[in-house]
């Protein structure tokens, strides 16, 4: 998944982010790569540690202090201009944190949303003005077009004023769902419940039309009620806006319906990736084999649940090798717990990360000699 | 059900009749009571010796509240709960007692029969006692330590998958779901009949939630044990559980085998709450039934059926009248007007 090609919306190259904390240095995503596709949703998931949030921070260049960030985060950027549309290439990664062109970015085309949507709406402020915000700050409106008297089609853009920016606030509103939009703009987010502040939060989020919307685990404080009702109000949006979703959860029944790809990640570096049915009807990594075989299904009686042993190691005193191998019920010994596997494609558009396939023994002299050894 | 004080079935080890947990709204300057949040209204279930009751529902059902109203730590405001006791029969043999009439000091005693492990792994151990401090403080309270207990103490860890050098660390060397092991090992030391496990998994990571179900799994059958289980995560419930009991806004909607309540529900709130489960399968068709609005508000709840609001088979008698809870099949029980009556799908099994 490494071409670029004109689908691509942000491209994630060897993503590596390291705190050095007085206990020691947790490198809390270890090389990531991959993909976004415009109007499509990946899924990242993994166990609590697994760095799933904090590369979806790196995307919008938000790695917390002492975080350092090493790689390549580029947003491919599409403009029509002259009358024909040209891809601007941003690198996320290099651009100033606290910068201008950052911030247009950051709430702009790249929006997020939260777990917790009690403590990500400020409680003095009206949802409404939660929206108007954004609005305000992201949203442009064209005031008049010089395309008819010159050659080149420029459009002079305005911001919107504070009463369009209200009759969108209720229009977003209406979108995802709240009754009574009118009224509730100007609800304070302590009347309202869970599962609606979650939709003031994806209204804020979509109100500036982002070409990407970053998910971080949305529905996991909520009921499954409303979970089900928030889900399909993003599949819906989605449709009709073309943006794409980065998912991130640890809910696999979630990310099944969902994502069209997905990543699955441990101790900071993906360990499998594919598209969802690839890997949910054939999972490569011992990993997610048993990640998958470890849930409860509704539906389905098992009598065990199939369990990985242990437990996530420390991020200070990661094993050697292969991070996994501590665990693995394939482990093999003198390789695994030696050689460090690469991410390589083992099927048909999946890649994984594991030495019981060939791809994934990198190219050393050294590890060569182990694998030839047995 | 047993309706006439005599129990039918010889198995069943407790049995809840009516119970209601009203919390009062106070309001104006002088705190007058000015209404009542009904958490729990007239809730009816038993449990069977050796066999776990999944107690199921979405926030704010009251799920919470009637398990811990059962052991008295929120006092009821009405009801009955008969438990079959070891602890306080003097005959030795199992001996049918009234927890709410009972004292102070009796039921004491009586908690030697019941325990219970929590939600939370990291609140609910105190971070200033060390593993053996933690698992002995039941025996030291019933007056049990003696010479065999670090041998005692040794073996309920080694059972729940600790090892024994761990009894003299604290609670924060360790991680969410050996944390959570302590808390099991704790709720055994007294060898008790029944637990009330509270949303035990639900802070854990799945592979780590896996082995927890299976050890409580292994428990139950190596020490016959019954166990009220509540959780909000309906595949959770449906692997842990022999039967199920589905609660709504303080009510039971629902109470049958887990395969026969799963397969055909026959209350329409159960039939939405799992057609809305998120499935780990990417092929299966989303057919969910999405409930509209919100959970209705047990301090302000709507009159007649409390689902109606939501429910897409309502008519006007569901508007009027409280359904009660009907034993429908043998052993299943709803409480809707139309139960039976409706052609509801459950899932596949």
């Amino acid at each position: 998944m490494n071409e670029i090609t004109d689908d691509v919306l942000v491209s994630i190259r060897d993503l590596r982010i390291r705190f050095d904390v007085r206990d020691g240095i947790v490198n809390a995503v270890d090389g990531a790569n991959f993909t976004i596709r415009r109007g499509k949703t990946l899924g990242v998931i993994g166990e609590s540690g697994c760095g799933k949030s904090m590369t979806a921070k790196a995307i919008m260049n938000m790695v917390p202090k002492p975080g350092i960030m090493t790689g390549e985060v580029t947003l491919y950027k599409r403009h029509v201009e002259n009358g024909s549309q040209i891809v601007e290439e941003i690198r996320l990664d290099q651009l100033d944190k606290d910068g201008e062109e950052i911030r247009k970015i950051r709430g702009g085309t790249i929006t997020m949303i939260f777990q917790e949507p009690m403590s990500s709406l400020t409680p003095v402020f009206s949802a409404g003005f939660h929206i108007m915000e954004a609005v305000k700050l992201h949203r442009f409106l064209p005031i008049e077009s010089i395309g008819e008297t010159m050659t080149r089609n420029i459009q002079k853009k305005r911001q919107v004023s504070l009463e369009e920016a209200r009759e969108i606030a209720i229009d977003m509103l209406q979108k995802v769902g709240l009754p009574n939009a009118a009224q509730r703009v100007d609800s304070y987010p302590h009347q309202l419940s869970g599962g609606q502040r979650q939709r003031v939060m994806i209204a804020i989020a979509l109100s500036t039309h982002p070409d990407l919307l970053i998910a971080d685990e949305p529905t996991t404080a909520l009921d499954v009620s409303i979970e089900a009702q928030i889900l399909d109000l993003m599949r819906e949006l989605q449709e009709t806006v073309d943006m794409a979703i980065l998912f991130i959860t640890h809910n696999m029944g979630v990310i099944a319906e969902m994502a069209d790809e997905m990543v699955v990640m441990y101790m900071g570096k993906e360990v499998e990736e594919g598209s969802v049915i690839d890997i949910f009807e054939n999972p490569k990594h011992p990993y997610t084999r048993l990640l998958l075989a470890s849930i409860p299904e509704i539906g389905e009686k098992k009598r065990e649940l199939a369990t990985i042993k242990g437990m996530t190691p420390s991020p200070f005193d990661l094993p050697t090798g292969c991070v996994f191998h501590p665990r693995c019920p394939d482990f093999m010994p003198g390789k695994c717990d030696v050689v460090k596997p690469l991410l390589a494609t083992v099927a048909k558009n999946q890649n994984a990360r594991c030495l019981m396939y060939d791809p994934c023994w990198p190219d050393t002299a050294e590890a060569q000699a182990i694998k030839a050894k047995a | 059900m047993a309706d006439n004080g005599n129990v039918k079935d010889e198995n069943i080890l407790l049995e809840v009749k009516g119970l209601k947990k009203y919390f009062p709204i106070t309001g104006g300057m002088m705190r007058k009571v000015v209404g009542y949040v009904k958490a729990v209204d007239d809730v009816n279930f038993f449990v069977r010796e050796g066999e776990t009751l999944g107690l199921v529902g979405e926030s704010g059902c009251g799920k919470t509240t009637a398990g811990r109203a059962v052991m008295r730590l929120y006092e009821p405001t009405d009801g009955e709960v008969r438990f079959k006791s070891r602890a306080l029969s003097k005959s030795g043999k199992p001996e049918w007692v009234s927890l709410r009439e009972l004292n102070k000091e009796q039921l004491k005693t009586v908690y030697q029969d019941i325990s219970m492990i929590f939600q939370d792994p990291i609140g609910s151990l105190n971070p200033r006692m060390t593993v053996y401090d933690i698992i002995t403080e039941p025996l030291l309270i019933h007056n049990k330590v003696g010479p065999n207990t670090e041998e005692h103490v040794i073996q309920l860890l080694q059972r729940v998958g600790l090892r024994p050098e761990h009894i003299r660390r604290y609670p924060h060397e360790f991680s969410g779901g050996q944390r959570q092991r302590i808390g099991i090992a704790r709720s055994l030391a007294l060898n008790p009949q029944l637990i009330i496990c509270d949303e035990p998994v639900s802070a854990l990571d799945v592979s780590v939630q896996a082995q927890t179900l299976n050890l409580l799994n292994d428990l139950k059958e190596d020490f016959n044990l019954a166990y009220i289980f509540v959780a909000h995560d309906l595949s959770v419930v449906q692997h842990i559980s022999d039967r199920v009991a589905v609660m709504y806004v303080g009510r039971i909607a629902e109470m049958a085998e887990s395969i026969e309540l799963y397969s055909q529900p026959l209350h329409p709130y159960t039939e939405a709450l799992m057609s809305s489960v998120p499935r780990p399968n990417p092929r299966a068709k989303k057919q969910r039934i999405i409930m509209e609005g919100d959970v209705a508000d047990p301090g302000n709840p709507p009159p007649g059926c409390l689902f109606h609001p939501r429910c897409r088979y309502v008519q006007e008698k569901c508007k009027i009248e409280v359904p009660e809870l009907r034993e429908i099949k043998p052993d299943h029980y709803a409480a809707c007007h139309f139960a039976g009556e409706l052609d509801l799908k459950g899932v596949a099994m």
